[in-house]
C-alpha cells in the first residue's frame, strides 16, 4: 500500500488485496479474512441482498396472510402444489427471517467489521500522518500541477502558505517543502458510515436478547385499569376519543391515559394518539385500534297490566351487578349472556364476550315476597319467555362504551439503532460533501511546483488550482476555461 | 390561494416543457452544421433560464398550496410527484452550475416533464389528513427522499448519455437491445401520460358493473376495452364503438384489476404508436438517434456527472428514505422495520446504489457496468414510487 494514500486510494488497494489473496500458503483463516475484506465481494453481496429482497415483496409473506388455512395448505392452493410447497419449504414465504436471508445479512455485517479493521491503520497513517516531504518524483507524478515564480526568492513558500491558510488548509512546512490539506473527515466518512451500519445491525439483533424485546396487545375499556403486560405498572384509559371530519374520514383517535403503580398511585398522565406513543420506563404504548360496544342500559320496571312505571335503574351490560333494587322490588341477575344465542343442543349460550345481544335471566322479588323468573333481552324487550308474570322490563336508553386497543412494545435495540442511523447520516454526508484535498510544493529552479490531489470532485480541485496559480502568478497562469462537455 | 397555486403549477409545467423543447432543439441544431452552433448555444442558454424560472415558479406553487391548505403539501401522490419533479429540475439546475454540459438538459428536462405530468394524473384536491398520517415525520421523510431521488434522476440522464456515447465502440448485443428497450419504456410512459391526461381533460368517465370483486361498479377514466366481469358490450361507447369488447379474465381478482388491465392495454397501444412514429422520424432505431445526439461529447465528463448525481443524492436519500423512514415507522407502527413492500423497495434501491458506489472503487467495474447500474437505479426508484402502488400494496395507506 502506498503510505501516502495517494493513488486514487481504494482501486490501487484492491489490486494489492486480490494479488495477495491468490498467494499460496495462506491458511483458511487468512483467506476468509481476505474474502470478507474485499470490496468486490462486498459489492456482490450488496447486489445479491437487493435481489433477494425483491422476492419477499412479490411472494405473499406469511406475516401478511389473513386466512384460516394452515400456511402450507394456503401456499399449495395459491401457487400450485409443487411450487407452493417449494416456496414454503425454502423459506421464500417468510423470506426476511429465513436462514439464508439472515446468513446474507450476517455476512454483510462480518464484511463491514473486517473491512473497517483492515483499513483503519493504513488510513490513519495516510490521512493523519502525511509525509510533508516525499520523494520529488512523487510530486512530479501527481495528476494536477501548477507552478509560479515566487516574489521573495529567499522565502518562496510564504505567499502560497498564506493563500492556502486563507482557504482553511492545514499547512506544514519542512525542509523547504510545503504540505497542505483539508477535509480529512471526508476520508473517514466511509468508515463512519460502516460503523453506523454495524450499530444498526447490532441494534436489530438485540431483539434476540431475552428481556430486551416484547410485543403485546391490550384492550382497555373506558375507565378500566389494566396491567401492562411484562411490566409492574398499570394503565387506565380515562376516555377514548374518536373524531371525524365532515366527509366521514377519521380525524383523531386518542386515548386519555394514566399510568398507575401497583398501589394505584398515578405515575404519569398522558394522551396517546397515533404517531405519538406514550413512553414509560422503555415501554411504549401505541394507539392501534379501538372498538365501541354497548356498555349500559337505562331500564324501567313496569306493572304489566297498568303499564305504570315502578322505577328505573342503570344496568351495566359489561358486568351486571348481582342485585338491583327498584321501588321495593329486588332484581337478582341469575345469569347473563352478553351475546345471546343457542348452542347445537338448543341451550342458551353467549356466542362471544362482546355485548352484541345481551340477555339477562332475572329473578324478581316483589315487596311482598313473591318471586318470578324471566328473561330480559335489552335490545328486544318484547321477547319474553314468560309473559304471565305481573311485571315487565322496558329499555329506555342504551349507551356505548369505548375500548381502546393499544400495542405495548419494548425494544431496547431502538436507541442503538437511532445512534447507528445518526452515525450513518453523518458518515455519508462527510463522505460525499467533504472532499479531502492535499497539496505538495517544492522549489524547482526559479519556480515553485505545486502538485494537487483530491479523492473526489477532480473538477473543483482543478479550478481551485487555477485560481490559486492565477492569484500567485497571473503571467504563468492565465485563467483557462472549464472542461468542456462537447467538442466545438 | 389554492387557485393561485394551480396557476403557478400550470406555469411551471409550461416552463419545463419549453425548457425541454429548447434543449432538444439545441442538440438537434448542433448536429446539423457548424454555422448553427451559435443559435444552438443561445437556445441552450434560454433553456437553462426557463428551467431555472420553472424551478422558482414551482417552489412558489408549493408554498402557495402549503399556505392555502395549512398542511405540508406532501400527503398524496399528486403533491408528492409534483415535489419529485421539482427536485429533479432543482438538481438539474445545480449540476448545470457545476459542469458545462448543456446537452444534459435534453435528457433530464424531459424526465422532469414526465414526472410532473404524472403528478397531474392524480386528483389534486386537498384532503384533510387521517390520523395515521398526522406526523411531521411524514413530510420530512418523503420530501427528503424525493430530493435524493431528484439527484439520482440527473445521474440517470447522464448515465444514459454515457451509454449512448460509448456504445459504438464497445457495446454487446444485449446492451443494444437493453438500450432500445429503455427508449421503448420511455415512450410507454409518454403514451400513458398522453392518454391519461387527454381523457382527464376531456372528462371521460364511465361506471361499469363489477361482480368480480364484491358487487358494485368500477369507475373507468379511459374507454374500457376490457370491462369487469358483469359488464357487457354497449355499457360504454367511444368513437361509435360499443365497449367493452372483452371482460377481464377471472383470475385477475385484485382490487380494480380490470381497470388496471385496461389502462395497461391503452398504454401499450399509445406507447407503441408513439415509438413507431419516432422511429419513422428517426429513420432507424431510437438508440441511433440518441447516439447521434451525444456524438462528440466527452465520455469522461458524462461519467463524472453521472457519478456526481449519485454522490450528491446518496446521503440525502439515505437520510430520507432510510433514516427518517425508520424513525417514522417506529413512531407510527411501533417498529422501525416492517418489510412493507414500499419500505422493502426503498431498501432495494438503496442497496443497489450502495452497490454502485462500491463498484466505482473496484478496478474494471467502473465505466459501462457502473453506468448501467446508475441508469437502472432510477428505474428501481420509479418502481418503488409507482409500480409498488399498482402491483403490490402494503401498509403505506398514503400511497393509495
Ligand atoms: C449497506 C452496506 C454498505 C453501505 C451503505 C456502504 C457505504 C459506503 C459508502 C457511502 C462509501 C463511500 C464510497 C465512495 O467513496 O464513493 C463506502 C466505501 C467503502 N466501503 Fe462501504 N458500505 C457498505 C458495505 C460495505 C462492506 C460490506 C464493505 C466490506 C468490504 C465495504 C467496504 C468499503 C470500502 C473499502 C470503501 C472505500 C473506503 C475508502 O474510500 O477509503 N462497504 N461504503
Amino acid at each position: 500500500m502506498d503510505e501516502m494514500g495517494v493513488a486514487p486510494v481504494a482501486a490501487a488497494e484492491e489490486e494489492i488485496q486480490t494479488a495477495e489473496t491468490r498467494k499460496p500458503g495462506k491458511d483458511i483463516l487468512d483467506r476468509t479474512w481476505d474474502f470478507f475484506a474485499s470490496v468486490p465481494v462486498a459489492t456482490v453481496l450488496l447486489f445479491v441482498i437487493a435481489a433477494a429482497s425483491v422476492g419477499g415483496s412479490l411472494i405473499e409473506q406469511e406475516s401478511m396472510l389473513s386466512t384460516v388455512q394452515a400456511p402450507g395448505d394456503y401456499y399449495a392452493a395459491r401457487y400450485g402444489p409443487v411450487m407452493g410447497t417449494v416456496l414454503f419449504k425454502t423459506g421464500m414465504t417468510h423470506m426476511y427471517s429465513s436462514w439464508w436471508y439472515l446468513t446474507l445479512l450476517f455476512m454483510l455485517g462480518i464484511s463491514l467489521i473486517i473491512c473497517s479493521l483492515e483499513r483503519f491503520v493504513p488510513l490513519w497513517k495516510a490521512v493523519q500522518r502525511p509525509n510533508p516531504a516525499p520523494d520529488e518524483g512523487f510530486v512530479r507524478h501527481l495528476k494536477n500541477h501548477f507552478s509560479f515564480r515566487p516574489h521573495q526568492a529567499d522565502a518562496p513558500m510564504v505567499a502560497l502558505a498564506e493563500a492556502l491558510k486563507a482557504r482553511r488548509y492545514r499547512v506544514v512546512e519542512k525542509d523547504g517543502r510545503l504540505y497542505a490539506d483539508k477535509g480529512r473527515w471526508g476520508r473517514w466518512g466511509p468508515y463512519i458510515t460502516h460503523i453506523g451500519l454495524i450499530l444498526v445491525l447490532v441494534g436489530a439483533m438485540m431483539r434476540a436478547i431475552p428481556g430486551a424485546y416484547f410485543d403485546q396487545f391490550i384492550w382497555v375499556r373506558d375507565g378500566e385499569i389494566v396491567k401492562v403486560p411484562n411490566t409492574d405498572f398499570f394503565i387506565q384509559s380515562e376516555k377514548f376519543v374518536a373524531e371525524f371530519y365532515d366527509s366521514g374520514a377519521p380525524k383523531l383517535y386518542k386515548t386519555e391515559a394514566r399510568i398507575l403503580d401497583g398501589e394505584g398511585k398515578e405515575l404519569l398522565r398522558h394522551d396517546i394518539v397515533m404517531n405519538e406513543p406514550l413512553t414509560f420506563r422503555w415501554v411504549e404504548l401505541y394507539q392501534s385500534s379501538f372498538k365501541q360496544e354497548l356498555g349500559k342500559a337505562i331500564v324501567s320496571l313496569n306493572e304489566r297490566e297498568s303499564g305504570k312505571e315502578i322505577g328505573t335503574f342503570e344496568l351495566d351490560l359489561l358486568q351486571p351487578k348481582p342485585m338491583y333494587e327498584v321501588g321495593g322490588y329486588k332484581i337478582r341477575v341469575v345469569d347473563y349472556f352478553p351475546d345471546f344465542g343457542l348452542d347445537s343442543a338448543g341451550k342458551p349460550t353467549s356466542k362471544s364476550s362482546q355485548v352484541n345481544n345481551p340477555g339477562v335471566v332475572a329473578e324478581i322479588t316483589t315487596p311482598d315476597g313473591n318471586s318470578f323468573t324471566n328473561w330480559y333481552f335489552v335490545m328486544y324487550p318484547e321477547m319474553e319467555f314468560d309473559p304471565s308474570i305481573p311485571v315487565k322490563f322496558k329499555t329506555l336508553d342504551m349507551g356505548v362504551v369505548s375500548t381502546t386497543g393499544l400495542t405495548v412494545k419494548m425494544d431496547l435495540g431502538v436507541p442503538v439503532i437511532y445512534l447507528g442511523l445518526l452515525i450513518v447520516t453523518l458518515g455519508t454526508f462527510a463522505t460525499f460533501y467533504i472532499p479531502h484535498r492535499r497539496y505538495w510544493a517544492m522549489v524547482e529552479g526559479p519556480k515553485v511546483l505545486v502538485g494537487g490531489w483530491t479523492n473526489r470532485n477532480q473538477g473543483s480541485l482543478v479550478s481551485e488550482m487555477q485560481r490559486l496559480g492565477h492569484a500567485l502568478d497571473p503571467k504563468t497562469n492565465p485563467l483557462a476555461d472549464q472542461m468542456e462537455g462537447e467538442e466545438r | 390561494m389554492t387557485g393561485l397555486s394551480s396557476y403557478l403549477f400550470f406555469g411551471t409545467f409550461a416552463a419545463y416543457v419549453i425548457s425541454a423543447v429548447l434543449y432538444v432543439a439545441r442538440i438537434t441544431l448542433r448536429r446539423r452544421d457548424e454555422k448553427h452552433f451559435e443559435l444552438a448555444d443561445r437556445l441552450g442558454a434560454y433553456g437553462f433560464k426557463v428551467a431555472t424560472a420553472g424551478v422558482v415558479l414551482h417552489a412558489a406553487a408549493i408554498a402557495a398550496r402549503w399556505i392555502a391548505s395549512g398542511q405540508v403539501p406532501m400527503s398524496n401522490m399528486y403533491e408528492y410527484m409534483s415535489f419529485l419533479g421539482w427536485s429533479v429540475m432543482l438538481f438539474f439546475v445545480i449540476i448545470s452550475f457545476w459542469y458545462k454540459l448543456p446537452a444534459l438538459g435534453a435528457f433530464v428536462a424531459p424526465v422532469g416533464v414526465i414526472v410532473i405530468a404524472y403528478a397531474s394524473v392524480f386528483p389534486t384536491q386537498v384532503k384533510p389528513l387521517v390520523p395515521a398520517l398526522q406526523s411531521y415525520w411524514l413530510p420530512l421523510h418523503v420530501s427528503t427522499a424525493a430530493l435524493g431521488e431528484g439527484a439520482f434522476a440527473v445521474s440517470f440522464g447522464a448515465a444514459v448519455m454515457y451509454l449512448l456515447r460509448v456504445r459504438k465502440e464497445h457495446s454487446e448485443p444485449w446492451e443494444e437491445k437493453a438500450l432500445e428497450f429503455f427508449f421503448y419504456v420511455s415512450t410507454l410512459l409518454i403514451g400513458f401520460l398522453v392518454v391519461a391526461l387527454g381523457f382527464k381533460l376531456g372528462g371521460y368517465e364511465v361506471a361499469l358493473t363489477n361482480i368480480g370483486q364484491g358487487n358494485g361498479t368500477i369507475l373507468y377514466t379511459l374507454p374500457p376495452f376490457f370491462g369487469p366481469i358483469g359488464s357487457s358490450p354497449g355499457d360504454a361507447s367511444f368513437l361509435g364503438m360499443s365497449l367493452p369488447f372483452f371482460t377481464a379474465p377471472t383470475w385477475m381478482n385484485g382490487i380494480d384489476a380490470p381497470k388496471k388491465l385496461n389502462t395497461l392495454v391503452w398504454t401499450i397501444m399509445a406507447g407503441t404508436l408513439i415509438y413507431g412514429l419516432l422511429r419513422v422520424i428517426a429513420k432507424g432505431p431510437l438508440r441511433e438517434l440518441g447516439s447521434r445526439a451525444v456524438a462528440g461529447m466527452n465520455p469522461k465528463l458524462l461519467d463524472e456527472v453521472s457519478y456526481r448525481g449519485i454522490a450528491v443524492g446518496f446521503p440525502i436519500f439515505t437520510l430520507g428514505a432510510i433514516v427518517f423512514a425508520m424513525i417514522w415507522a417506529q413512531k407510527a407502527w411501533g417498529s422501525y422495520w416492517q418489510w412493507d413492500p414500499k419500505e422493502t423497495w426503498a431498501l432495494i434501491s438503496w442497496l443497489f446504489y450502495s452497490g454502485y458506489l462500491h463498484m466505482r472503487i473496484v478496478r474494471g467495474w467502473e465505466g459501462r457496468a457502473a453506468a448501467w447500474v446508475a441508469a437502472l437505479g432510477w428505474v428501481l426508484i420509479l418502481f418503488t414510487l409507482v409500480g409498488v402502488n399498482l402491483l403490490i400494496s402494503g401498509l403505506h395507506s398514503y400511497a393509495a
